[in-house]
């Protein structure tokens, strides 16, 4: 099994990454309890930043898809099947996009909306943070 | 008498082995390879004029025969004008060290341009598109656990021995300090072994299965070379204590000549993926 990816894709490389690893849990080219390899060796094998293959795994498991042992490894997780499905940017998007036309309906300008929307993003004290 | 004739004819076995065997052996592989792989049919494989590498192989004949030449007469020297007892002064061991390493240098100048055209094919090398395997890369992927394991009680049995041997107060035992010498000679090899593992490939059309290959020849390369160091350190410690000094150089020469044996091998070339060359 083998990962590709294209650096001249418009596609962010990191989603790239998370895109194919959960395609191929969705396909059962790799299945729960199969160890990945490591940043290093995935970033030195694509001849990228360590720090994209590390952003990646970082989502990976956050949704469950994969998971770190330590020292023994990244493993994919036991209920990476069901959880590859779920995508968190989508989900975002689309809350998002019927906040914005809800406010829009409302008379608010795009810049107004912005504004706020950064407020709201950097106040520490929304809970959540 | 017999011991300079000993050595005389196992120095003359290194000389044949490392500057006229190995480098015919490979300048007949680096022939191979422009005949059955030219650079017509296999661009990728050749970043540099087909000149480039004539030059650097002849270079290569010219300086491995020079130095068999000198070994000859070096050795002619030293079975006529060495005393019997050169040993004391270890300058027939300085003189098989040095001339190892000089018989060595062929390789590393070979070592370094290799590394050189792999830049050069990395650096034409415009594809956007880049694959990796996604299984993990590990060590017994490699190597047997049974080789590791001798490997490693090879090691420990070393370090008994040193702790054995200092009840004894030989003035010219150097304790602990060849546990700290092995120890950094082993895990040198473990740093060169993670690189090989983990690192990045050098050569950018590389096939995942040739570089599977790679790797486990380096690595049992490694293991091989690190039991061969461990017990030869043991051997000339024994040799020193028994009074056999005198066949240190000797020994020497036959522990260099099996580096040399087990550092050259390389994998067969019918096992090696060359369409990866080809235009695309």
């Amino acid at each position: 099994m083998e990962i590709i990816i294209n650096t001249s894709d418009g596609v962010p490389v990191y989603s790239q990454l998370i895109d194919q690893i959960k395609k191929a849990v969705a396909r059962g080219d790799i299945s729960p309890g199969d160890g990945l390899p490591s940043v290093r060796q995935l970033a030195n094998d694509l001849d990228l930043n360590h720090n994209t293959v590390a952003k990646a795994y970082k989502h990976l498991i956050r949704d469950n898809v994969i998971q770190s042992k330590g020292y023994r490894g990244t493993f994919i997780h036991p209920d990476a099947k069901s959880n590859c499905n779920f995508d968190l940017n989508a989900i975002v998007t689309n809350q998002l996009t019927d906040t914005i036309k809800a406010l829009r309906e409302t008379g608010a300008t795009d810049s107004e909306i912005r504004i706020a929307f950064a407020n709201v993003l950097n106040n520490k004290n929304i809970s959540g943070d | 008498m017999e011991t300079k004739i000993l050595f005389a004819i196992v120095f003359l076995n290194q000389l044949f082995l490392i500057s006229f065997y190995f480098p015919r052996k490979i300048a007949n592989r680096i022939r191979f390879v422009y005949d059955t792989y030219p650079p017509s049919k296999f661009p990728k494989l050749y970043p540099m004029p087909i000149e480039y590498y004539e030059d650097k192989q002849r270079n290569y004949k010219i300086l491995n025969w020079f130095i068999l030449v000198a070994g000859l007469f070096l050795v002619t020297y030293m079975f006529l004008n060495f005393p019997e007892d050169s040993y004391r002064k270890r300058w027939d061991q300085a003189l098989v060290v040095a001339f190892f390493m000089v018989q060595f240098f062929p390789v590393l100048l070979l070592e370094i341009a290799s590394f050189s055209l792999y830049k050069l094919m990395r650096k034409y090398d415009k594809r956007t598109e880049r694959k990796a395997e996604i299984q993990p890369r590990r060590l017994f992927d490699f190597i047997s656990p049974l080789l590791v394991g001798l490997v490693v009680s090879v090691y420990f049995a070393f370090v008994a021995f040193i702790v054995y041997f200092k009840q004894f107060d030989y003035p010219w035992f150097g304790g602990n300090m060849n546990i700290y010498l092995i120890t950094g000679t082993n895990l040198f090899f473990i740093g060169i072994a993670a690189w090989n593992m983990f690192g990045k490939k050098l050569d950018p059309y590389q096939s995942f299965e040739d570089r599977r290959k790679q790797i486990s020849l380096v690595v049992k390369q490694l293991a091989f070379i690190s039991m061969g160091v461990t017990i030869y350190a043991a051997f000339t410690i024994g040799a020193h204590a028994f009074e056999l000094r005198h066949f240190n150089s000797t020994f020497m020469s036959i522990y260099f000549q099996i580096i040399a044996i087990l550092s050259l091998r390389s994998i067969h070339i019918e096992n090696i993926n060359f369409e990866v060359y080809k235009e695309d």
